[in-house]
């Protein structure tokens, strides 16, 4: 075997290696497509030829009564989103700034209660009330029930997003750079503030991603506590109309009760709308987050 | 300095006071079960003996109940409805109507932490006899008799037996059909065209010509539809030669798995896929019809209801109940004119009595109003209709020269487009008294009495099977029933086949050990009959 052959035959072997990759990637990004252009698809199909003919990519006709069916017909769906996007927009600044001014003090070592808050910490993540207490606390001792605050506060500090921050508070600011910040006379507030904040992006904009899905996509505490149709938050709103269909199938087949119920449970394509319709401003938070990921997790404060 | 040790130190007595609270709560809510005393008489407020109740204090009630929420024109529905309770018992109700999707829940949890509930909906289906034992509900017996008089007088006593657990009323069930039967309808334009004649039927077999007919001549309509394990399944019609012939002899068993049925004539259990000849007929019968291709093909898979394929064109039949008038209720439902074979005579079961029912809360404000509200919704004309069709000249407009019969507003083409179709109706007080739609029979609430009076009391009627003592194995077994159903009552599969591994998986997951309690249970139950 020559030497040349040899690179000849491990160009191929990347070559094959990379189609192969490529092939892969091709059926991985197609798996997770596809499911939502079909969704989009059937949102736009006409009921009856979905019932005689099934799913298809591409509706015969384009059908857009669903939707027409979705914005004339709920007020509520409205409202709906106007409560999903405030509570998730003050839901978010709120958390983040919460989460950050929890680990920063536990990140810093001269803090001398440093070790109680971690293990205080620590004792939420492994243990919790349970939904009674949970609900109990909300709604008899606060008395927060159709309220706001009850769809922003539950989510506003998550212990596990409080360590990320912590570590990565801990991987990236240096001591010299709070020391020289107290040498040059700014207040603790001021060096979390100006100093600390500034080149935590990323970690801010991570946890930020994931407390804005958990708010935008969070029905469960809309059920717990909200009973003002002027409150449902989007996402409650789906929930019931999609759950619907699932309640009679299941709780009352062969109760003898399925029979007296008049369903009214939402046709196909209008619950594929109703999916469209929610994703939408999601998709759009992800380009918005994307540019902290990728830089700045090497940025220093300090000269080498 | 000085001002991070003020910070640690509010956050210090933040922290404690958090755990406590937490705590505390937590104390409050896990014990789970309140250990409330059963109200043995409950001691009405203000009553002074001459049996004129004190209704000077104006009350607040919160009613609980289930169906298709939110409505749009809730607010002046329950408006009015609280105009004409003012007057009458000097109440309002806050009208909670939660939608099917997340009501279990919400009411669990409402039972749980002492929230007011005044008046709920509570059907055997939905964990009743597990609120009762929680003391969820309050015991009826007394408010009955001294403020629900009007329900005594006009409900078949046989109802009550619905909402007894240990001898004491916890609910008080809708007044309704009071029995259970079902049917098959079909589509009346094809029944004409064909010449079929609806009281040549008795028996599922009889139903093949018709089926063959369809097929040959009606193509792209499947002659039966079935889906999965839905609501619509060929055991709603059990009408078999064999089953006739031996005249029912099988009941299921209430709260027991659905293999485990009673064998009415020698009073034991009996697991129906492997002792009852009928059953094993029974799916031999559609694993033949589906070879014959007289069921669509993808019975086992598909998720359309027999519903949506009868409104897309894709059968010719649904399923339904045979109480009086059903064949007409659903062709409004569907919007095609449908008609009904003769079903089989209503059974009064445990479940029939008990599916529709209305309780009092642990929690209630004033049970005796309550009472009030209860006996008004048996026996108050107006305030029935109010609460089941909403509003006149509003919601629905009465028939020119009648005074009881109802149809939509003009410009309006269903129930759901006045802002008031919760589908309510079978829940609330006393059905006899609502209006009827257009197109309805007059004599319609005349037939539920003989429909009712026709019903007779299946053997088990009463016996409730308790699951705990085998929780686990039901548990298992349902699962397992719950993954063969639709391939056995389909028939896409071959029936010899599909029993085999099927009875095979139940004995080795103690479908006996199930069968054993269920037994003794029964029998226990039985000995203490009168």
């Amino acid at each position: 075997m020559n030497p040349k052959a040899s690179v000849k035959t491990s160009q191929k072997a990347s070559k094959l290696a990379e189609t192969i990759l490529h092939i892969i990637f091709i059926a991985f990004s197609l798996a997770c497509i596809l499911p939502i252009v079909l969704i989009v698809a059937i949102s736009f199909s006409d009921e009856k030829l979905l019932t005689l003919q099934g799913y298809k990519f591409w509706p015969d006709k384009l059908d857009v009564s669903a939707y027409q069916y979705l914005f004339t017909n709920s007020t509520t769906l409205v409202k709906a989103y106007g409560v999903s996007l405030s509570v998730t927009i003050i839901g978010t600044i709120m958390a983040v700034l919460l989460i950050a001014l929890y680990a920063y003090p536990i990140f810093r070592k001269d803090f001398p209660f440093k070790k109680a808050f971690n293990f205080y910490l620590l004792i939420t993540m492994l243990f919790s009330g349970g939904l009674v207490p949970f609900y109990l606390l909300y709604v008899n001792f606060l008395e927060l029930k159709d309220s706001f605050a009850a769809l922003i506060l539950p989510g506003l500090s998550n212990a596990f997003y409080i360590f990320i921050t912590r570590t990565f508070f801990q991987q990236t600011i240096p001591e010299e750079m709070i020391e020289s910040g107290k040498l040059d006379g700014a207040s603790e507030w001021r060096i979390f503030f100006q100093l600390v904040l500034p080149i935590s992006l990323p970690v801010l904009a991570t946890v930020g991603l994931f407390t804005t899905l958990m708010y935008w996509n969070d029905w469960f505490n809309s059920m717990l506590f909200i009973n003002d149709t002027d409150k449902f938050s989007l996402q409650y709103v789906m929930i019931q109309m999609i759950r619907q269909a699932e309640f009679f199938k299941n709780q009352l087949a062969g109760s003898g009760v399925a029979l007296m119920v008049q369903e009214a449970v939402p046709t196909e394509s209008l619950r594929m709308a109703m999916v469209v319709v929610s994703i939408g401003p999601i998709l759009f938070v992800y380009p918005f987050f994307q540019k902290y990921f990728t830089k700045g997790l090497t940025i220093g404060a300090i000269k080498g | 300095m000085k001002k991070v040790k003020g910070y640690g130190i509010a956050l210090a007595w933040l922290t404690v006071t958090m755990l406590a609270i937490s705590g505390c709560s937590s104390n409050a809510g896990s014990t789970g079960s309140p250990n409330v005393e059963p109200a043995s008489t409950s001691k009405p407020s203000g009553d002074n003996a001459s049996g004129n109740p004190d209704i000077s204090k104006y009350r607040m009630l919160k009613v609980y109940t289930v169906g298709n929420f939110p409505q749009n024109d809730s607010k002046e529905v329950i408006a009015e409805i609280n105009k004409y309770l003012k007057e009458k018992i000097n109440a309002e109700i806050d009208f909670q109507g939660l939608p099917w999707s997340t009501w279990s829940e919400k009411m669990a949890l409402a039972y749980q932490s002492g929230e007011q509930v005044d008046l709920t909906f509570a059907p055997n289906w939905a964990d009743f006899a597990n609120n009762v034992s929680k003391g969820a509900f309050l015991p009826l017996d007394d408010l009955l008799a001294q403020y629900g008089q009007g329900i005594t007088e006009t409900l078949d006593p046989r109802f009550l037996d619905g909402g007894k657990v240990d001898d004491k009323i916890y609910a008080i069930p809708t007044n309704k059909e009071i029995g259970e039967s079902h049917t098959i309808m079909f589509r009346k334009d094809l029944v004409d065209k064909y010449g079929f004649d609806i009281n040549s039927i008795n028996t599922l077999e009889d139903l093949e010509p018709w089926l063959q007919t369809i097929k040959d001549k009606e193509p792209g309509i499947a002659p039966i539809w079935l889906s999965g394990s839905g609501s619509d399944t060929l055991g709603y019609f059990d009408k078999t030669r064999p089953s006739v012939a031996e005249n029912f002899r099988y009941e299921l068993v209430a709260g027991a798995p659905a293999g485990i049925v009673l064998d009415t004539k020698t009073d034991k259990m009996i697991i129906s896929s492997m002792e009852s000849d009928m059953a094993i007929y029974r799916m031999k019968l559609y694993s033949d019809w589906f070879k014959k291709g007289f069921i669509n093909q993808d019975a086992a898979t598909t998720k359309t209801s027999a519903e949506d394929a009868l409104k897309a064109g894709k059968t010719w039949m649904k399923f339904g109940s045979d109480k009086p008038d059903s064949d007409k209720e659903d062709s409004i439902a569907t919007g095609i004119e449908l008609v009904k074979l003769k079903g089989n005579d209503p059974e009064i079961s445990t479940a029939s009595v008990s599916n529709s029912m209305m309780a009092i809360g642990r929690t209630s404000v004033d049970p005796e109003r309550t009472m009030m509200l209860l006996n008004l919704l048996h026996t108050d004309k107006k305030l029935i209709n109010l609460i089941d069709f909403g509003v006149e000249n509003r919601q629905y407009v009465k028939v020119e020269g009648t005074d009881n019969f109802i149809k939509l507003p003009a410009g309006m083409a269903t129930r759901a487009d006045t802002g008031w179709a919760p589908g309510i109706e079978w829940m609330f007080g006393n059905q006899t008294l609502t209006y009827l739609w257009e197109g309805e029979s007059a004599d319609k609430w005349e037939k539920f009495k003989a429909y009712n009076e026709k019903s007779h009391k299946v053997k088990s009627f009463g016996f409730n099977f308790n699951t705990v003592p085998v929780k686990t194995e039901v548990s298992v077994v349902s699962n397992i029933i719950k993954e063969y159903r639709p391939l056995l009552e389909t028939g896409s599969l071959d029936a010899d086949k599909v029993l085999a591994e099927y009875n095979e998986k139940l004995k080795a997951n103690g479908i006996e050990n199930i069968r054993a309690e269920v037994q003794k249970q029964y029998d226990e139950w039985k000995a203490k009959q009168p």
